[in-house]
């Protein structure tokens, strides 16, 4: 009826072990319990098969079934996949803002805005120095300010545009990193396949290797959006909008990184970046294409976009500025009677933009070429119209002498008393009110239409207006005017500018804290399952603890039976 | 829900660093003395901050506008004032002229004196202010008048233009400065059309002087009337001129006010209410630190032995 002499020795012995297994790997859990990626790990045991085995033919009859013991099933990792792809794609969309967030930071500094120092300041600073020239068109000082102002003005607009290149240009490396980034864990992911594959070949649980990989998974997911595909060798596929960046155990990514282009589609609401990644270095011919829809990568995607779109912005309103003082500067009429001047010119030629606006060279060496005067050179009306000088001194006193049909421009620097003239004598054969004369020499001299009639002989007094500030005036007018390539002020659009960019960067700071509450509470409820509590640890420890005893000691007693029955029976 | 020992550090890790961040917050304002440092903090505050400051700045540009035309104003109001002081003077000796009885000597002392006022007169006329000749129209570098012989003749010369120095005080409104010397000086007198200047009225009396020809003298007194009249209208021009700018600076220094003080509504920190924010937050981050502390430290390990 029993098992035989030495049945429960085996039992117990199946007890011990697997009591030592569990403590083992309450250990392994206790000194990983710190350990990034870990998922806590439980010995499942199960109750070997009972003796004897339920057949049609057993030995001792019916009626009976002896446990024989326990044996370890499997060591299972507790762990909610679920949760796994809700990390992931919530991590994912954190990485997105946080890297606009991060970008749009840095852009809000290059603008400084509210400030003393900001290109609002600037502006309002350069309409009030137009301002003080109306006022004070003669006055050397107040036109030095005007284009001191006015240099500040372009420089400020050329440190901005530079800086936001800087940012583009650190968007583009960072974009490159973080594509080595995903190389570099995809290889690590298909290697960790190679020996996940291994083990799962000779029927083993590799749990830790498990760990790393999902691990790895984890990190890939805040640069990308991605989506596994489960293999039955255990291994994993990794896609990325429906491009194979994994394949088992076959990396397809090229490995290394020669060109990077950058297309970010805005046209779907969707937004996505698409990366090709060059590989004609390494061997290959082809280029590889992966279309991204979350994640770090389409954050920075999306904030080169915003920096581009600022950039472009900046350079309307440094464009729209130019054109706008230029038009009426043209028409304006500098010291020395001269006109048709730009104020604003692009610094290495091209178009005017914010990257090269700058004031004219001519005027920041000589202030007193400021076009402040509407009307330039005055000359009465019997002798002609439309006069336009060049070279002419605002101190110094001009005439036209008249002599029959010969025209001479005279001036004289004493304020009247002593004359001198100035090239030589022009005769006019025609009086028809369409011909231009021009008198004087190559460096003062003055160009205008003749009369009709000719005018009687004479002296013709000519002035110049230094005191008249109406263009000066008319360029600080613009400050109120809408402009229609802005449709709108110039000061209203850079408003308009910041308050958009303030509302962006706002908006992402507001999405990192949401969507880092939202992955730390997923977190949580994961750390919550596959985490390592010590209380519980030590708890299992004692139990098992206990278990190892108690089976120790049913050997013991096993081992007392049987020295009753061979050492005490024998006769005496 | 279970409870692990890496979710009680990282809660503790969270919170602590949540708190300090809400102190570094209210020390940034407390330091600064702005509630807004940059778009992002409240892009509609920093929107209207920056609004205001434009218009601000603009108020203050209109200010200094009006300050300065009001310098010039009165600076040509106190000349032409000067100038109908002088025109009074030459008009009581035509008056003394006109007496049949004035002996021919006294009649040259007179004329001598004309010929003095006309000095004045073009002194007066080319008053600069600020370095700049009130009289000349755009030409504000060079005298405008010049006392000249042509020939014969002795005359009073306008080197000026007509030009207009027109201002801005006010978004889209300007006002002209300046009184045209030729306006002022050169078509003084006489009828429309065919007017002549003080100066050769001047002229006139000094050679009926010296000619002693009372009836001539006597017929410039009704032109002097007429000049000193139009003097006196110019001048009234100027002083209403004057006050109403006068007026639009106390009105603007009143929304002046009124923007300062709304933008230091939108910008500045309530200090008072900054700092209880900072105690509290500081307090919370106390109670965190404790809490760490109390947490973060028993478990079974410490009772099993």
């Amino acid at each position: 009826m029993s098992g035989g002499t030495f049945f429960g020795i085996n039992t117990a012995l199946r007890g011990l072990m697997v009591h030592q297994r569990a403590l083992q790997t309450t250990s392994h859990n206790v000194a990983n319990a710190s350990t990034e990626g870990y998922t806590r790990q439980r010995v499942v045991m199960v109750p070997t098969l009972a003796y004897p085995v339920p057949a049609m033919n057993r030995p001792g009859g019916q009626g009976w079934q002896v446990g024989t013991g326990v044996d370890v099933q499997e060591i299972r990792r507790i762990r909610d996949e679920f949760l796994d792809s809700q990390v992931r794609r919530e991590t994912g969309t954190l990485g997105r803002w946080e890297q606009i967030k991060y970008v749009l930071e840095q852009v809000e500094i290059v603008f400084n805005e509210p400030s003393d120092t900001g290109l609002s300041t600037l502006l309002s600073q350069f309409w009030a120095s137009w301002q003080e020239l109306a006022k004070n068109a003669e006055s050397s000082p107040v036109r030095m300010t005007v284009i001191e102002t006015a240099v500040a003005l372009a420089e400020a607009f050329n440190h901005s545009a530079r800086q936001l290149e800087n940012i583009k240009g650190d968007i583009e490396d960072a974009i490159e990193l973080k594509v080595e980034e995903v190389a570099s864990l995809c290889r690590q992911i298909a290697d960790l396949n190679v020996q996940i594959k291994n083990v799962v070949a000779a029927g083993d649980r590799p749990n830790d290797l498990l760990d790393r990989r999902d691990l790895l998974l984890d990190r890939l997911s805040k640069i990308l959006d991605f989506t596994v595909e489960h293999n039955s060798d255990g291994t994993i596929n990794i896609k990325v909008g429906g491009t194979s960046l994994v394949e088992g155990d076959r990396v397809e990514l090229p490995a290394s990184w020669n060109s990077l282009t950058l297309q970010v589609d805005d046209a779907t609401h969707q937004a996505k970046l698409t990366i090709t990644v060059d590989d004609t270095g390494n061997g290959g011919s082809t280029s590889f294409e992966i279309t991204i829809k979350g994640g770090e990568l389409l954050g920075l995607g999306e904030a080169y976009k915003l920096v581009e779109g600022y950039r472009k912005d900046l350079d309307t309103l440094a464009k729209e500025l130019a054109g706008a003082v230029n038009q009426i500067h043209k028409e304006g009429y500098g010291l020395d009677g001269s006109s048709q001047r730009d104020f604003f010119v692009p610094a290495g030629g091209g178009n005017i933009n914010a990257g090269n606006i700058s004031v004219k060279d001519e005027l920041q060496e000589n202030p007193m070429l400021i076009a402040a005067d509407s009307n330039g050179v005055r000359i009465p009306e019997e002798l002609g119209s439309d006069a336009v000088g060049e070279g002419l001194d605002p101190g110094t006193k001009y005439k036209i002498l008249v002599s029959g049909n010969t025209l001479e421009l005279q001036k004289s620097t004493d304020g009247g008393t002593k004359w001198t003239s100035i090239g030589s004598g022009v005769t006019v054969n025609t009086w028809d009110g369409t011909t231009t004369v021009t008198l004087g020499d190559n460096s003062e001299r003055i160009t205008f239409t003749i009369s009709s009639s000719s005018p009687g002989d004479g002296e013709y007094t000519v002035t110049l207006s230094p005191g008249d500030g109406s263009n000066a005036l008319k360029i600080a007018q613009l400050q109120h005017q809408i402009i229609q390539g802005l449709g709108t002020t110039f000061d209203d659009y850079y408003k308009n500018f910041t308050a958009r960019l303030g509302v962006t960067a706002h908006e992402a700071g507001r999405m990192v804290v949401n969507q880092q509450a939202l992955v730390d509470q997923l977190a949580g409820r994961r750390e919550s399952i596959s985490g390592v509590a010590l209380d519980e640890e030590m708890t299992y420890m004692i139990q098992f603890q206990r278990g190892y005893e108690a089976a120790a000691r049913v050997m013991t007693v096993l081992d007392e039976m049987l020295d009753t029955l061979i050492n005490r029976m024998a006769a005496h | 829900m279970r409870v692990t020992n890496r979710m009680l550090i990282s809660n503790v890790l969270t919170n602590i660093n949540n708190n300090l961040q809400h102190m570094s917050k209210a020390q940034k304002q407390m330091s600064s003395g702005k509630r807004v440092s940059r778009p992002s903090d409240d892009p509609i505050v920093v929107a209207r901050v920056l609004s205001f400051k434009t218009a601000l700045a603009q108020q203050d540009q209109y200010d200094k506008n009006m300050a300065d035309a009001r310098g010039w104003l009165d600076a040509s109001e106190s000349a032409l004032n000067m100038a109908t002081a002088t025109l009074q003077r030459a008009r009581e000796l035509a008056v003394y002229g006109a007496n049949g009885t004035m002996p021919e000597a006294s009649m040259q002392a007179l004329a001598a004196e004309v010929d003095q006022l006309i000095d004045e007169l073009v002194q007066t006329a080319n008053t600069s202010y600020g370095g700049r000749f009130l009289f000349g129209g755009t030409v504000t570098t060079s005298a405008p008048f010049q006392r000249t012989f042509e020939g014969t003749e002795e005359t009073v010369s306008y080197n000026g233009n007509t030009g207009s120095l027109d201002w801005e005080v006010a978004q889209g409104v300007t006002i002209t400065v300046n009184e045209n010397g030729n306006k002022v000086f050169m078509e003084a007198v006489g009828p429309e059309g065919s007017k002549k200047s003080v100066f050769k009225l001047l002229f006139e009396l000094k050679d009926a002087l010296v000619g002693n020809d009372h009836s001539a003298v006597g017929d410039t007194i009704a032109d002097f009337d007429q000049a000193i009249d139009h003097l006196l209208n110019i001048r009234a021009t100027l002083g209403a001129k004057s006050r109403r700018l006068e007026m639009a600076q106390e009105r603007l220094f009143v929304a002046k006010i009124g923007l300062t003080e709304t933008m230091s509504k939108l910008e500045d920190i309530d200090l008072a209410e900054t700092v209880m924010y900072y105690k509290n937050a500081e307090n919370v981050y106390q109670a965190a630190l404790a809490t760490a502390a109390m947490v973060l430290q028993p478990s079974l390990v410490h009772y099993l032995r």
